[in-house]
């Protein structure tokens, strides 16, 4: 830290007001919350309700019909597929994408020189535009003649993804990882920093292997990171659109649709405004869930951080 | 002669109005690819002719169906377009849900127009009689066909096939076996395609009982057809993600010698490609003269004002013009809708001699293109598209297939 | 000699990183590759031939961007969107994480779940409720439309709150003892601390909203506010016969300006995130 708390600490002239400390932290949050009620949960309250009616917006009429839209959707199964279908993909994403982008990491930061270009080449698709790589994406998965099916696809047998009910999902699920590949490795780099230098010498003068050193120093240090790092990727494993929606269209027969892809083919394109919002409080409640899951894992080190 | 008749009678339009401030109309419209640079062209002499109305166009490259769901927020938010520019499978939600305004009387206030053109096509507009949509184009479809590939085959390109065994047959001659070239591709992952094989056998999407005709015995042969040639690789197997991407590309790459597909994709498959495209009407099962499917191209009046549709009627009537049809024949090789157009030596005379494979094509009969009532279609075709690639895939059985989709279309039917 | 050996046992190693490195560095270029061999190939060799070299090089793809969309227009508008998204976020959200990680007040709790559930939330799920909204302000096709949505943004004060939490307490505590106020605290401590992750979530935003693709098709009908990315959806493929050529080109010149900004910034950006991953303290 540059700045100095001292620095700007000049005596106050000002006399404290007794109030004024109650009252600060409700005005400086509550833009926040007023945002987040107008954009996010007005909204998603309205979907709530919308979950009773049959809603045509062609037509402008609203008819209610109970709890049919969940009898409907739990008749079709398709809900009960995406929640599977998400979770393959989290399993399929969040994991390689931590391993692989912790891997990578340590071994940028092994090296003596050029670790500014590595840090680049692999931070590269982070910042591209995902909807235009999808297109790419798409004609290297495309069957035989796409890249994929030329080179390791035929050498390991499994081609033409994208027209395959099993291999459609982890076509997607590997450009999602090119895609937070390298935003884990930037993470975990940040951190590997931090880790203390002395503690990695002590154990070095102690005869503790390159594994030991890792397992028993750089790992715990490197804990709040790991935990961050779960939370953002798993955050967009539960979002993900752009890549399904532009790879896959959730198919080939509903073998890649995510919920977010269901809410928006059934909301959105089916004009089903109902089913499409059973779908939005199923993605609710794993929001939640999510959120609690986060909550109870961070509770610790986040009281560690307020001493 | 005409040309100049339908001058004076859009001028006497004009003309017999008061003096009255401009009205600004809003027209939507998707598919910008296909024919948006026509539309700006026609609507920009439209504001340029008169001072009463202005034409407000928004255009995207989107399919019909999104801009559908753009029209839709705006409805909601209750800024309604005033016309917004359809396609078959979007006309009955428009319908259905009461905004399409009828366009009878619209029409009628411009006789000399109406009286040029072709009835047949006009047809595929009405609903229940009434007219929903001022029609602007329609497409049929047709076979594609990479001339080189045919002749390195030691086939003919001035004899394409007609039947199903002749385009089997072709098909093997044309693909290599090994599934990285092939001869054909004749679906499409929504019903276009496969209603027109289907009517061509004697079947039908609804039968006389009013249940769904797509699991009957025609559309299991069509489809048993279409595995046969996916599982001897004379034809690929897409999904519907991948379809619209890779039909194009798979064509204009040499690797599917013959594509079946509609024939609005003309310029954009001609060009862009370097050999020769041939064109043939579609082939229809053996025995059987082929019935294409009509997948119209019109605009919907959302304006309910009287003044706003005076306004919108007029900017539409302008699209029906001999000199606006000519342009947009030329621009999506659709058939000409205003038989005028046509018989003008300056407006269409010289397009027809030049391109003589687009009169075959656009004379193949047909009918229009089935939707279902409502809200209905999108799910519907969808979920057509799935079973189709599962049973051209061996995924699961032609009559098991079709079995669920009809039971599938029954139930969205009853729902509406 | 032992020093010897153990050197060149070092440079064997290094070198071996390099080379592993540069084997995964294929898998993340390749894309890339194809898109610049895509937008510089004439269009009728698109597809024939290898389509991993570049043998007949033209420029007729940006030609017809640059012909049929407004480019620089849309840069401009980007570049006023982004930037207004994030002074709208360092104002909103610096503020707000503060309190919800340094201050104690009733509803903190319930406060945090607010943010946290909403950073979950797919923006699909309200996209229409939104979009209504805007419309009955008569901000469909403005710059407004793009910029108010994401100005109260729960991923910032996510990652805000992280590195707030990670500053020793007494930091603020000294300053309250001395008797500053909640807002020259926030003034003269947290907003000066604050800026490596405010330029690590400034970079952030900027990336996702630069390249945003969703929201701005659905909320734009013309090009008055319009961004790079909606320059793309004219050459998508939504019927038949795709248009790859400028569809590249559009997505080569749309990611261009963020990649030489983040060359420039790199050095920057890492130094952000170390602070605000919770790992400095």
């Amino acid at each position: 830290m540059s700045v100095s708390p001292a620095s700007v600490l000049r005596p106050i002239t000002m006399p404290r007001v007794g109030f004024a400390p109650l009252v600060a932290p409700y005005v400086l949050v509550a833009p926040l919350l007023g945002l987040i009620f107008i954009f996010a949960i007005l909204p998603a309250a309205l979907a709530l309700f919308l979950t009773f009616f049959e809603t045509d917006i062609l037509a402008g009429t609203m008819r209610f019909v109970g709890t049919a839209n969940f009898a409907r959707a739990a008749d079709r199964g398709n809900v009960l597929n995406s929640l599977r279908v998400t979770f393959l993909y989290t399993v399929l994403t969040v994991p390689p994408s931590m391993i692989l982008g912790l891997s990578i990491a340590l071994a940028i930061n092994g090296l003596r020189r050029g670790r500014m270009f590595w840090q680049a080449v692999y931070f590269l698709p982070v910042a591209a535009t995902l909807v235009a790589m999808s297109i790419v994406w798409r004609w290297m998965f495309v069957g035989r003649k796409g890249i994929i099916d030329q080179t390791f696809g035929q050498a390991i047998g499994l081609t033409d993804w994208l027209n395959s009910p099993v291999l459609s999902l982890p076509a997607v699920a590997i450009v999602g990882n090119w895609q937070q590949i390298g935003f884990v490795v930037i993470l975990y780099l940040a951190a590997l920093t931090a880790v203390p230098r002395h503690l990695l010498e002590a154990a070095r003068v102690d005869g503790a292997g390159a594994w030991s050193r890792f397992w028993h120093v750089t790992w715990p240090s490197i804990g709040p990171t790991t935990v961050f790092v779960g939370i953002i990727t798993s955050v967009d494993a539960l979002r993900v659109f752009d890549t399904i929606s532009t790879m896959t269209g959730g198919g080939p027969s509903r073998s890649s649709q995510t919920l977010a892809h269901l809410m928006w083919e059934r909301g959105i394109y089916f004009f089903d405004i109902g089913g499409g919002s059973v779908v939005t409080l199923v993605l609710l409640a794993l929001a939640l869930a999510a959120t609690a899951v986060q909550r109870l894992l961070t509770a610790r080190l986040e009281r560690a951080g307020t001493r | 002669m005409i040309r100049l008749l339908s001058s004076v009678a859009l001028g006497a339009m004009i003309g017999a109005a008061p003096a009255l401030a401009q009205t600004e109309i809003r027209i939507v419209s998707g598919q910008e690819r296909q024919n948006g640079a026509v539309l700006v062209d026609i609507f920009k002499r439209f504001n340029a002719g008169q001072n009463r109305v202005l034409v407000d166009l928004e255009l995207d490259n989107r399919s019909d169906l999104d801009t559908t769901q753009k029209v839709l927020a705006d409805i909601v938010a209750g800024t309604t377009p005033d016309a917004v520019r359809i396609t078959g499978a979007v006309l009955r939600s428009y319908i259905d849900s009461g905004r399409a305004q009828p366009l009878d009387a619209c029409l009628a206030s411009a006789p000399k127009l109406a009286a040029q053109l072709d009835t047949g096509l006009l047809d595929g507009f009405r609903v229940n009689g009434t007219l929903y949509a001022m029609p602007w184009y329609v497409t049929l479809p047709a076979l594609f066909i990479n001339a080189d590939a045919f002749r390195a085959a030691g086939l003919d390109p001035e004899s394409p096939p007609a039947t199903w065994s002749e385009l089997e047959a072709a098909a093997a001659a044309l693909s290599n076996g090994s599934g990285d070239r092939y001869g054909l591709l004749m679906y499409m992952p929504n019903t276009y395609m496969f209603e027109g094989q289907l009517a061509s056998s004697g079947g039908a999407m609804v039968g006389p009982d009013g249940q769904s005709g797509v699991a009957g015995p025609a559309a299991v042969d069509q489809m048993a057809f279409m595995r046969r040639l996916v599982k001897d690789k004379r034809m690929p197997a897409l999904s519907q993600a991948v379809f619209w991407g890779e039909a194009a590309r798979l064509f204009q790459a040499g690797e599917v010698a013959m594509l079946l597909t509609s024939s609005s994709s003309y310029n954009s498959l001609t060009a862009n490609v370097n050999f020769d495209v041939a064109l043939a009407p579609m082939p229809a099962q053996d025995g059987h003269d082929p019935i294409t499917m009509a997948s119209g191209n019109g605009f919907v009046m959302l304006a309910t004002d009287p003044a706003r549709q005076e306004a919108t009627c007029s900017a539409l009537l302008s699209l029906i013009t001999p000199e606006s049809v000519a342009a947009t024949v030329r621009a999506t090789a659709s058939s000409p809708l205003n038989v005028a157009a046509a018989e003008i030596p300056e407006l269409l005379g010289d397009f027809y001699a030049k391109n003589r494979k687009l009169v075959v094509i656009n004379s193949q009969m047909s009918r229009p293109w089935y939707t279902l009532p409502g809200r209905a279609n999108n799910e519907f075709q969808s979920n057509f598209g799935d079973i189709q690639h599962e049973i051209l895939t061996g995924a699961t059985s032609p009559q098991d297939g079709l079995n669920r989709l009809a039971a599938l279309m029954n139930e969205l039917n009853a729902g509406q | 000699m032992t020093t010897h050996a153990g050197e060149t046992r070092s440079r064997i190693m290094q070198a071996g990183i390099h080379i592993a490195l540069a084997a995964g560095a294929v898998f993340m270029l390749l894309p890339f590759w194809l898109m610049l061999r895509t937008s510089f190939t004439a269009p009728d060799q698109i597809f024939s031939g290898n389509v991993l070299t570049l043998t007949h090089f033209s420029l007729d793809n940006y030609a017809r961007v640059f012909a049929e969309v407004p480019l620089l227009r849309y840069y401009l508008n980007g570049f006023v969107v982004v930037g207004t998204i994030f002074l709208g976020q360092v104002v909103i959200c610096v503020p707000a994480a503060y309190a919800l990680s340094r201050l104690r007040f009733a509803g903190r709790e319930l406060g945090l779940w607010i943010v946290l559930a909403a950073m979950m939330v797919p923006y699909h799920a309200t996209a229409i409720p939104i979009y209504v909204l805007l419309s009955q302000f008569g901000l469909i096709n403005t710059h407004g439309a793009l910029i108010l949505p994401f100005i109260g943004s729960a991923f910032s004060v996510f990652l805000l709150r992280q590195f707030f939490l990670s500053i020793p307490q007494s930091v603020f505590e000294s300053a309250r003892l001395d008797g500053a106020s909640p807002y020259r605290i926030l003034i003269h401590i947290v907003f000066p601390m604050a800026r490596p992750a405010i330029i690590t979530f400034g970079i952030l935003s900027f990336v996702s909203h630069w390249n945003d693709y969703f929201w701005p098709s659905f909320v734009l009908r013309n090009d008055f506010a319009a961004t790079v990315p909606f320059g793309i959806v004219r050459f998508l493929d939504q019927e038949l016969g795709a248009d790859y050529g400028p569809q590249m080109a559009a997505a080569t010149l749309t990611v261009l300006p963020l990649l030489i900004g983040f060359l420039i910034a790199q050095r920057q950006l890492i130094a952000g995130i170390a602070m605000s991953s919770g790992q400095v303290d």
